[in-house]
């Protein structure tokens, strides 16, 4: 038999599929720029930029079964130490600086928020990260002669990489190359030791602890990695927009990468993903064509999925169909999070 | 005090939980040795539940102190006493459900080892876990349902699986929860044995929490039967079981 488990059993063949799979989305991902307009990059930037807190989201709920709402302090963190240092007090605009001491940053705060929000569960939890969000939105608000206020700050100057001043393109392919570096590094934390034992913590919080697991430590360090996520995500949709206001730091703003994690469904790793595109997909179609309606349709929109596929979200819908026509495909990805 | 086999491994000391009026400990003290195997009788509500929750950490006693080996645990947390090497089984369903047996087991293989925070690594290239797992899986007669989920495990099944995650952590003492409750006549005999052989073979401590007589008969030397948060009666159980005082608590309260 030997440990022929669950995640052993992934079949070359299969797993094959779902790595030609990616590679090709990666490609025409890094290709796509030559074909379309800036306009259309950027909102492609946008989702991919959007992939990594939505990944967090996913996390949080598939590992322990908790809503974070709190998703935007960290975009906010990550966004507001760029505004400083290379928009308003400008030392650098360095990425090689700026993204790890944003990652320090949001590692710390999420750790500090995290003793606390993390010892409650489920409607607390909630609750609890939006009351943490409004504390900081409002500082961000109130502080005027620092943050600029509901104006924000708009001087962000461009990017460089190694001194080197980064074109737009260049840019986009950084945005690239992050969100899927971090895609991949989510593959791998959501089939690690650190997750099984997450995924026992919210199964039985007694028996985790009664076999020597730290619940409370590692339920903190969960919500860091969510945070991480969010972090670099801010510093690259800071530069994306050379703007930086405080609803980055909303808790509506953080709703909404709950709301895009549900339409992508919760079930599928690749949930997020899709979850992104078609949420800043929908947001860009409803401001084109009925911009007073953006509310309603993804108030509907979340509302029809919840109650039609529930947790499988869009991705569910993909795969049924996909699997009508191509009979026998598997785009199933098991993680633990799964196996209700 | 009984028959101690060695040095000491356990030793409580005035162990004292109060809920409101009732008396689920009332100054309970003992010691164990190391490889000593008791049992615990009392009726339901004596406290039996109660004074192992607070070996292990779950219920904070009212006063009193634990020794594990000698260091003072009383207020250390669960987690940190399980890996000490005091671990409790649970009288009700406690194991992971929606998990599969292979990944409840070899969740506590992870934990003993002291691998919370891998996190870049996939835990099927654990290898000597995932080995231990499975031969722990084999030593509970598991292994054919190592794949199924535990949500669609029985009972019986469940307990094992407890039992397994228990001996997983490589305790020093085992504290055993009536690990035959609500299972069948037959079964029963064969969890215990399956438990009990691991004990002796690894040398272990234990207190196993126990409703059966004819049971506590064959599986321990030594018993000790509790009532209202005392032990109020020690020694070997045919003895024990023959004093009025112990007759008068056990007999006509669903023994
Ligand atoms: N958390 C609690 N709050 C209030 N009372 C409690 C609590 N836990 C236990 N008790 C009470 O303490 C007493 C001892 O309970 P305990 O569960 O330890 O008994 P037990 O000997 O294990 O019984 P059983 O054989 O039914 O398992 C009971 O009267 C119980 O109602
Ligand atoms: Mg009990």
């Amino acid at each position: 038999m030997g440990a022929n488990t669950r995640t052993d059993r992934m079949l070359p063949s299969q797993f094959d599929d779902k790595l030609i799979a990616a590679i090709g989305l990666t490609l025409l991902a890094a290709l796509i720029p030559f074909f379309v307009s800036e306009y259309v990059r950027t909102l492609i930037q946008r989702c991919l930029l959007w992939i990594p807190p939505i990944f967090g989201v996913y996390f949080i709920y598939s590992l322990l079964r908790q809503v974070h709402f709190a998703q935007s302090i960290f975009i906010g963190l990550g966004s507001y130490i760029v505004a400083f240092l290379a928009g308003k007090y400008f030392l650098t605009s360095e990425l090689l600086i700026l993204l790890p001491l944003s990652l320090l940053a949001c590692v710390v705060v999420a750790y500090v928020l995290g003793i606390f929000i993390m010892r409650r569960t489920g409607f607390y939890f909630a609750i609890m990260g939006i009351a943490v969000t409004m504390v900081f939105w409002s500082l961000v608000y109130k502080m005027r002669q620092i943050t600029g206020g509901s104006d924000g700050i708009s001087d962000i100057k461009n990017p460089t990489l190694l001194g080197i001043q980064l074109s737009e393109q260049g840019f986009y392919y950084i945005c690239l190359l992050i969100s899927v570096g971090l895609i991949v590094l989510m593959y791998r934390i959501l089939h690690s030791p650190f997750s099984m034992q997450l995924k026992a913590i919210r199964g039985d919080l007694q028996k985790a602890e009664s076999i020597g697991i730290p619940v409370h430590q590692m339920r903190r360090l969960a919500f860091v990695v969510a945070g991480a996520n969010a972090g670099l995500s801010g510093v690259l949709l800071a530069f994306l927009y050379n703007y930086v206001g405080p609803t980055s730091f909303a808790w509506e703003f953080g709703a909404q990468f709950v709301q895009a994690a549900i339409i992508g469904g919760v079930n599928y790793f690749v949930g997020p993903i899709v979850g992104a595109f078609a949420f800043v997909g929908l947001e860009f179609l409803v401001s084109t064509w009925f911009p007073n309606l953006w509310e309603i349709v993804i108030g509907v929109t979340v509302a029809l999925v919840v109650v039609t596929v529930g947790e499988e979200g869009v991705t569910g819908i993909a795969k049924n169909l996909l699997g009508r026509v191509f009979k026998g495909a598997n785009l199933k990805e098991r993680t633990y999070s799964d196996g209700k | 005090m009984g028959n101690n086999q060695g040095p000491v491994l356990l030793a409580v000391e005035s162990l004292r939980k109060f809920f409101g009026e009732v008396r689920a400990a009332n100054d309970i003290s003992l010691e164990i040795a190391q490889g000593q195997v008791l049992t615990l009788v009392g009726a339901n509500g004596a406290g039996k539940s109660t004074f192992l929750n607070m070996l292990i950490g779950l219920v904070r006693p009212d006063r009193g102190e634990i020794r594990l080996e000698g260091k003072r645990i009383t207020g250390l947390p669960p987690e940190q006493r399980a890996k000490m090497g005091i671990v409790k089984t649970f009288q009700l369903e406690h194991v992971f459900d929606d998990m599969t047996v292979f990944d409840n087991v070899r969740t506590a293989c992870l934990s003993v080892a002291g691998k919370h925070y891998v996190m870049f690594k996939d835990v099927s290239t654990e290898r000597e876990i995932n080995e231990r797992t499975q031969h722990i899986l084999e030593l509970f007669d598991l292994a054919r349902v190592c794949q199924t989920l535990v949500r669609n495990l029985g009972h019986g099944y469940k307990k094992v699986i407890d039992i397994a995650m228990s001996f997983a952590m490589k305790p020093k003492i085992l504290l055993v929860d009536e690990p035959t409750s609500g299972v069948g006549e037959e079964e029963k005999y064969r969890i215990m044995e399956l438990m009990m052989n691991q004990i002796r073979a690894n040398n272990l401590a234990a207190i196993i929490v126990e409703h059966d007589l004819n049971l506590v008969k064959d599986i321990a030397k030594e018993t000790i039967v509790m009532h209202e948060g005392e032990f109020i009666a020690r020694g070997a159980p045919e003895e024990v079981f023959s004093q009025d005082k112990v007759v008068e608590v056990l007999v006509g309260r669903g023994f």
